[in-house]
């Protein structure tokens, strides 16, 4: 790509460009961090200051007495933690079988699990609220969970990684005495570690930072709030407290970016290899 | 007749006999989760539709198909049917080319390119809720950086999220933000399968970075481009938490989406069987939408 680019346009402008885009992507995030230490008075001055002259802890304060904040983020691990879990043991046991055993309907059922990649939530809202409302699980977490425990691309991910693992290996295990579901747990699923992380980065993001469907189930159950939703709720009854609002988007932020920055190739590889396949 | 039945039921039995029994019980989870939270929302939603179902009032009564005559005449429906294609007209260009670019310029051999890389995708790992809140913020009437920034200019202050006119585009800005270093991924992804070889041939043979571009990169990522605006097409219909947010839909319903609609008529004022209609045209319309695209993309760069 140097060769195609590099003589043609003056090598400065790409750095001046994409350091232009880099001060776009920063400066919400600096505001908000900034906004968050600013008192009532300071926030609405002008010109806005960049620094707080006189920082405060008031708005964290405030967030803390109002919100009960390690319940809301062991909500948020809770459920996505069980539902990447959930979705990574089925999708391997059905990408499993999709990969290496003979059975009626195999192509058929492979198709559809393909098929619901297909169809975001948010086309089944309804219909799937009021099923968890017959099941009696509005405002549970299970109610919360039991939608998303099963998805086609990690059925997807994990067939197409069994497929390539020579045959041999399992023949051998087999001819060993070991079982099907031997072979399974003991031999392919600690192969299968790169879809673990590729299934499990897509899919634990994916629902922890769901919004929608968490907010309607939980609606009237506060307890089961997860972070975006009590971030909402906090935001909705604190309208033009911009401090205070900005505080909470601050704690809910900067952990989740340092955790990134720690683990940034798995995340890169998911969304690279997820995009390009899903 | 009956001899065809027969030998297709020793088919059948020959296929039982020779599978591996334990793969029904592996695949079981998935099929009953199929069933349960796919098969059967579907058939309801449909069964939905043809029903008056208010949530408190103990009867449903049978309707046919007058919520999809009403749907289809209902103003603040079409109002946000309008909206959403509006906004998707805003988001489309601004997660395919402003991504392209970025992608194309990280892939040279830059100094600093591992900084550049973490910034760019920051905002995939930041939930939408906060991007919505930081950005309404930054827009707002009073106190807001971009009205200070304008001001810096010499310019007046605008109403971005509390005038008709702005708002939308206001709302597509901070989706687009949000979004850019998410498809920039996937872009980058792509170029890094086009082997470099094919540029030096092209060099050699007096080709101009420019032309490089549009007749090598771009026909070589059509593929790529494809899937990243259907998945944009995908994510841009079902535009919620930003107005939700941002301006309630408003001002004057000039942000109100279809999935805004959905919920308000589901969750708001509990018409279930109104508003599993409203999703089923949301369905259809993100079909008609992604035939439209994949029919115009392919054929732009058929070789």
């Amino acid at each position: 790509m140097k060769a195609a680019r590099g003589r043609g346009i003056p090598l400065r402008l790409p750095y001046l460009l994409l350091g232009l885009g880099v001060l776009v992507t920063a400066t919400p995030y600096l505001w908000m961090i900034s906004s968050s230490f600013k008192n009532q008075v300071e926030i609405f001055a002008f010109p806005p200051t960049l620094i707080p002259q006189s920082p405060t802890l008031e708005n964290y304060g405030q967030v803390m007495d109002r919100l009960p904040l390690l319940r809301i983020a062991f909500n948020s691990f809770l459920v996505s933690l069980s539902v990447t879990g959930l979705a990574i043991f089925f999708g391997a046991l059905a990408g499993y079988a999709f990969a290496r055993l003979k059975f009626i309907g195999r192509e058929f059922l492979f198709g559809l699990a393909l098929f619901t990649m297909m169809f975001p939530a948010i086309l089944f809202l309804i219909p799937r609220f009021m099923l968890i409302k017959q099941m009696g699980l509005v405002g549970t977490y299970p109610g919360l969970i039991l939608p998303f425990v099963v998805n086609g691309l990690s059925i997807f991910l994990f067939r197409q990684f069994f497929a390539l693992i020579p045959n041999d290996l399992r023949d051998a295990a087999i001819m060993d005495g070991c079982s099907e579901m031997g072979v399974l747990f003991r031999i392919m699923l600690p192969l299968s570690k790169p879809v673990f992380v590729t299934a499990g980065v897509f899919t634990f993001m994916d629902t922890w930072n769901d919004f929608l469907w968490p907010m309607v189930t939980t609606m009237g159950y506060p307890e089961l709030m997860t972070m975006p939703v009590g971030l909402a709720f906090f935001s909705q009854s604190y309208i033009h407290y911009w401090g205070a609002s900005m505080a909470m988007a601050t704690l809910f932020t900067v952990p989740v970016v340092l955790v990134y920055l720690f683990f940034q190739r798995c995340f890169v590889e998911s969304i690279a290899l997820t995009g390009l396949k899903g | 007749m009956l001899q065809r039945i027969r030998s297709f039921g020793q088919e059948i039995g020959q296929a039982w006999r020779s599978s591996d029994k334990i793969a029904y019980l592996l695949v079981l989870p998935f099929v009953g989760h199929l069933a349960l939270f796919y098969a059967y929302p579907a058939l309801f939603a449909g069964y939905l539709s043809f029903h008056e179902w208010a949530v408190i009032s103990p009867d449903k009564p049978y309707v046919a198909t007058q919520n999809y005559a009403y749907l289809l005449t209902d103003a603040t429906f079409l109002r946000s049917v309008v909206n959403t294609l509006y906004f998707l007209i805003l988001f489309l260009p601004g997660v395919v080319i402003v991504p392209l670019s970025i992608a194309v310029m990280l892939n040279q051999r830059l100094r600093f390119q591992a900084f550049f890389r973490a910034a760019y995708f920051l905002p995939i790992v930041t939930f939408d809720v906060v991007v919505a809140l930081v950005w309404a913020w930054m827009f707002a009437d009073q106190g807001g950086l971009l009205n200070y920034g304008l001001s810096l200019l010499g310019l007046p202050a605008v109403r971005w999220l509390s005038g008709e006119g702005l708002a939308m585009p206001a709302i597509a800005v901070t989706t687009i933000w949000r979004w850019i270093g998410y498809f920039t991924l996937i872009f980058l992804a792509g170029l890094q399968t086009i082997p470099r070889e094919v540029y030096e041939a092209a060099m050699i043979d007096g080709a101009t970075p420019a032309r490089a571009f549009f007749k090598i990169t771009l026909p070589l990522l059509n593929p790529v481009i494809l899937l990243a605006i259907v998945v944009a097409t995908i994510n841009g219909l079902q535009l919620f938490t930003e107005p939700y947010l941002m301006t309630k839909g408003g001002p004057n319903y000039r942000t109100f989406s279809i999935v805004y609609f959905i919920y308000n008529q589901g969750f708001r004022y509990l018409r279930m069987g109104y508003a599993a209609t409203a999703g089923i045209a949301l369905f259809i319309l993100m079909l008609v939408v992604i035939l439209l695209e994949r029919r115009v993309v392919e054929r732009r760069f058929e070789y």
